[in-house]
């Protein structure tokens, strides 16, 4: 189950950063510079928490727009909502959510890369 | 098996890896001088250093092997030449890469081009792409680099960083040249590009073909080449990226141009001879127009 109110108003996270290629997204979280990737049905629900729209609301556009029930796309919206709060990308504007700590799930860490490894000690 | 066969005595001047001028000089070591000078090769300017290069020195230790200096500061001490080698090619790259950052997007890759063509093998260390590299020149692709792609900015092309190409010891064999002669295996062996074919003098397409190398487990045996989609190919590509944590935002967006003119994939490594030709096989299913030209 989650936490997630269908009555609330979402919006990105500041700096939250949305890169787009062949329909599917890749978002980077201010937090902790890690991505995120969005199937191209998940980018398209994120474009849409512009912080005036509420949940609800989002959820019956989905709905319409993919002539489906709703009630399947209120659970996956919710549970989208909930990982997207994980990592701290999107925010609810009627109340001020604490820090949510990071879950795992698709999170990518981004190591930083080394060149060649240090030569063995001679 | 041939024994690895290299050319060329010393050059003096100054040489260029990338951004970064540098100079080598090893006053009391001929023989070392000489090993370096071949291994560098493709990276000297040919002219005098300029200024503001840095200044290698190698003097020979007094109680060890043979010692290593940047502007007058230790690097490090080392056993041997080999080892010296090593750490002298290690530091280069750091400061290349490190010189590149402001204006280019650096990825942990090798690359190779040809015809108009470029392909990436972004991949970590270890990962054999230096030894894939070394293959594709000799059919006749030319050497790139083996280490850091640089995709600069601007003209949003690459740059040649033909680096000495580094081997391990277990390389050798797959390309069907003997093992080194002095038996060690710990440190890498740094071999001119030219070594094994054309090197990449000017600037070339930024890649159209990027190759993630995977190594099936026996399990996954009969693993096939496989389109990366575009979003997992950013996520691959950025993890590869150096400076990402400085420049997330940039390096994201920059990696995501390159992705949308390019085509991505899985390769599992197998034998070189068929990890080769799977590689170019696939060169027939992209566009050779650059990615980004449309920028």
């Amino acid at each position: 189950m989650n936490n997630v109110d269908l009555h609330a108003r979402y919006v990105h996270a500041t700096a939250a950063h949305l890169v787009e290629i062949d329909g599917e997204g890749v978002l980077l979280s201010p937090h902790d510079n890690s991505l995120h990737r969005l199937d191209a049905i998940a980018t398209v629900v994120w474009k849409r928490f512009d912080g005036a729209t509420k949940v609800e609301q989002i959820c019956r556009q989905l709905a319409d727009d993919f002539a489906t029930d709703i009630e399947p796309v209120q659970g996956d919206v919710l549970t989208f909502i909930e990982q997207m709060r994980r990592h701290r990308l999107l925010v609810d504007v009627d109340r001020e959510q604490p820090p949510v700590p990071a879950a795992r799930g698709e999170k990518h860490e981004m190591a930083t890369p080394r060149p060649l490894p240090p030569p063995p000690a001679p | 098996m041939p024994e690895l066969t290299t050319t060329g005595g010393w050059t003096p001047g100054g040489y260029r890896a990338l951004d970064f001028r540098f100079t080598i000089s090893a006053p009391s070591l001929p023989r070392l001088a000489v090993l370096i000078s071949q291994a560098f090769m493709s990276l000297a300017t040919g002219g005098d250093a300029c200024e503001g290069s840095a200044k290698y020195t190698v003097s020979p230790g007094e109680a060890s092997g043979p010692s290593l200096h940047v502007d007058g500061e230790l690097v490090g001490e080392c056993r041997d030449e080999l080892f010296l080698m090593d750490l002298l090619m290690w530091h280069v790259n750091q400061r290349a890469i490190a010189a590149a950052a402001p204006t280019s997007l650096v990825l942990h890759a090798a690359a190779v081009t040809r015809n108009g063509m470029t392909i990436a093998l972004p991949a970590a260390s270890g990962s054999g792409k230096s030894t894939l590299v070394a293959a594709l020149v000799r059919r006749g692709w030319s050497y790139v680099t083996d280490e850091a792609l640089a995709i600069d900015l601007e003209s949003w092309r690459a740059r040649p960083y033909p680096k000495p190409i580094s081997l391990g010891y277990d390389s050798f064999p797959l390309l069907s040249l003997a093992r080194p002669a002095d038996g060690e295996r710990l440190v890498k062996r740094q071999v001119a590009g030219s070594t094994f074919g054309p090197v990449a003098t000017d600037d070339v397409p930024s890649p159209q073909l990027l190759v993630f190398l995977s190594r099936p487990s026996p399990a996954d045996a009969d693993e096939q080449p496989a389109v990366l989609p575009g979003s997992h190919g950013v996520v691959e590509a950025a993890r590869c990226a150096f400076h990402f944590r400085q420049h997330p935002r940039r390096t994201l967006d920059t990696i995501c141009q390159l992705l949308q003119g390019a085509r991505s994939y899985r390769v599992p490594v197998r034998d070189i001879e068929t990890t080769i030709l799977t590689i170019e096989s696939l060169c027939d299913t992209v566009d050779t127009v650059p990615a980004g030209a449309a920028r």
